[in-house]
């Protein structure tokens, strides 16, 4: 049993058999065979090896005439190293005793001689595991070549380990069949995570190097409360979390049945439950779980990661559907822009370094910096609460004077769409976070600027 | 294998080479050990390595001037043991590997 430490991303526990996927994406999605099928398995083996180093050769052959036999050498001692007999004797054994098939059979001895050769004490040496992987992965290109599977062909619910996930391939994930997955690379904030919360599968970032540990087939638990990959889980731990498994079950439907009562105090104030969203699909999410409005939505997700800033109307298309979906009367609290410059590629030239970014120019700051940028926002953000009940909220916000700022700059934004005749709502409700410390000794003179408070209170934890 | 002509034969020898015995030797002496009926052996800091396995010998890592033992045993030992001294003999200058 290996415990790995990670970033969670989406909570949750999942048990299940891992599915490697790596930058090739070649899979290993079934591990076992039945008796009847070993002999299918030996010959599928050989003829896999066969063609991997039919392979090999020939591209030896071809660099060796490109530039050198030198060259052509390196390929020379990976097909001898695939023609291997006592590789194939290895393989066969396991596929024999264990009834495996002959990818996880060859994924699993191919781990053995990896974490051999890396353990030892010549760096050069150990580095020659790398050329291991190359040759595991010929191999098991031939081999998953005759049976043509990937991921659109998985037939039994898996967990994804890789060593990244692009943001189109954390997509394109089926979450019917792929109910967890966990990474070597990525933070808290990278669009894979961001994708996790949006597809609501348990999925855990930042692990640090577990790929040699691990072989497709392997039972993995991903913890998703508490950031931890495990593999090969003893007997143990597999309880404790199929237990904590049906405790999620039986709170969940626990939780469903208070989901359409009223939210209402024992001396009957009502109070109003609402979601955070960062993405418009996350709005049906909140709407199933009975959600009276959205609370706070976090536009800043719409600039991450772009090259550009997304333009008014990519932006009034996220907060149209965002505010549709929710219908007329339920609110929707919009957010502005709350990011520092350092989080933006597109501003990468008017980023300058500062020592404590999160203190520096950042959030309404930013905005106020580069007014052309936060009128884009505010017009879309005008433009789309014709659909509904759109409330608009400011972050970071430290003195009055940065407030009315940024109000007169919405006024400004208001007296262009009226005279272009753009439709919006007049009486738009503005609101201020209180986050910052000057903001709450502040706020009985910031009450009177505004329509409502939103009190973010982590910032006043430290 | 009843031959009488079978004996277990030694040596020792030096690596001579400058980058150790890196993967091109290490891939020709499995291709020369291949090709004898003979069990090849071949020992590095007290342990055996089976001379007809890549996978066997990567984890060797003799640097230059270090020492391995080579044991072959079998109807051609004499000639295999010959050759593969050769083999391991082999001066490689390239900074391959």
């Amino acid at each position: 049993m290996e415990v790995y430490r990670g970033i969670p991303v989406y909570p949750g526990v999942v048990i299940g058999p891992a599915l490697l996927l790596d930058t090739e994406g070649y899979l290993i999605p079934q591990r076992s065979i039945t008796a009847s099928e070993v002999v299918e398995e030996f010959e599928r083996l050989k003829i896999g090896i066969r063609d991997a180093a039919i392979e090999v050769r020939s591209n030896q052959a071809i660099i060796a005439a490109k530039v050198g036999t030198q060259y052509g050498a390196i390929l020379g001692a990976h097909a001898q190293m695939i023609e291997d007999p006592f590789l194939l004797g290895e393989i066969e054994s396991l596929i024999s005793k264990k009834f495996f098939t002959a990818e996880y059979a060859l994924s699993l001895v191919m781990r053995k001689h990896i974490k051999e050769i890396q353990s030892l004490p010549d760096a050069r040496m150990a580095s020659r595991a790398t050329d291991l992987f190359d040759i595991e992965k010929q191999i098991l290109g031939k081999l998953i070549g005759q049976r043509k599977e990937g991921l659109n062909s998985l037939n039994e619910p898996v967990v994804i380990l890789a060593h990244d996930l692009s943001p189109s391939e954390t997509a394109k994930l089926n979450t019917k069949l792929v109910h967890a997955f966990a990474t070597e690379a990525g933070g808290r904030t990278s669009h894979t995570s961001i994708l996790a919360g949006a597809l609501e599968i348990p999925a855990v970032v930042g692990l640090g190097k577990f790929i040699s540990e691990v072989t497709g087939g392997d039972i993995v638990i991903v913890d998703g409360n508490a950031g931890l990959l495990i593999i090969d889980p003893d007997a143990e731990t597999l309880r404790r979390y199929q237990k904590t498994q049906t405790d999620i079950v039986s709170l969940d439907a626990s939780l469903e049945s208070l989901r359409d009562l009223p939210a209402i105090t024992q001396d009957g104030v009502e109070i109003k439950l609402l979601g955070n969203i960062e993405f418009p699909h996350e709005t049906k999410h909140c709407l199933d779980k009975g959600a009276q409005g959205i609370g706070l939505y976090r536009t800043e997700f719409l600039f991450m990661g772009k090259d550009a800033v997304p333009t008014e109307d990519e932006q009034f298309e996220a907060y149209k559907e965002v505010v549709q979906a929710m219908g007329k009367d339920r609110p929707v609290v919009i957010r502005t822009l709350d990011l520092g410059g350092d989080k933006l590629a597109a501003f990468s030239n008017l980023h300058i370094p500062e020592k404590n970014p999160f203190l520096g120019l950042r959030s309404i700051r930013l905005c106020l910096r580069n007014i052309g940028l936060f009128k884009t926002q505010l017009r879309a953000i005008l433009r789309a609460s014709v659909y509904g009940n759109i409330q608009l909220l400011f972050p970071m916000i430290s003195t009055v004077l940065e407030l009315r700022q940024a109000k007169m700059i919405v006024s400004e934004v208001k007296e262009d769409l009226f005279e272009e005749k753009v439709p919006f709502n007049k009486d738009i409700p503005i609101g201020t976070m209180i986050e910052v410390p000057s903001a709450a000794i502040l706020s009985e003179l910031m009450a009177k600027e505004v329509s409502f408070f939103s009190i973010g209170t982590n910032g006043f934890l430290a | 294998m009843e031959d009488a002509s079978q004996e277990l034969l030694k040596s020792v020898v030096k690596i001579k080479n400058p980058n150790g015995f890196h993967m091109r030797p290490k891939a020709a002496f499995v291709e020369a050990a291949s090709r004898f009926v003979s069990e090849v052996k071949l020992i590095w800091e007290g342990q055996v390595f089976n001379g007809k396995s890549m996978f066997e010998l990567m984890l060797v890592a003799a640097g230059e001037d270090s020492e391995v033992t080579l044991e072959v045993f079998g109807s051609d030992s004499h000639l295999a043991l010959q050759e593969l001294e050769k083999v391991l003999a082999e001066e490689d200058v390239s900074v391959l590997d």
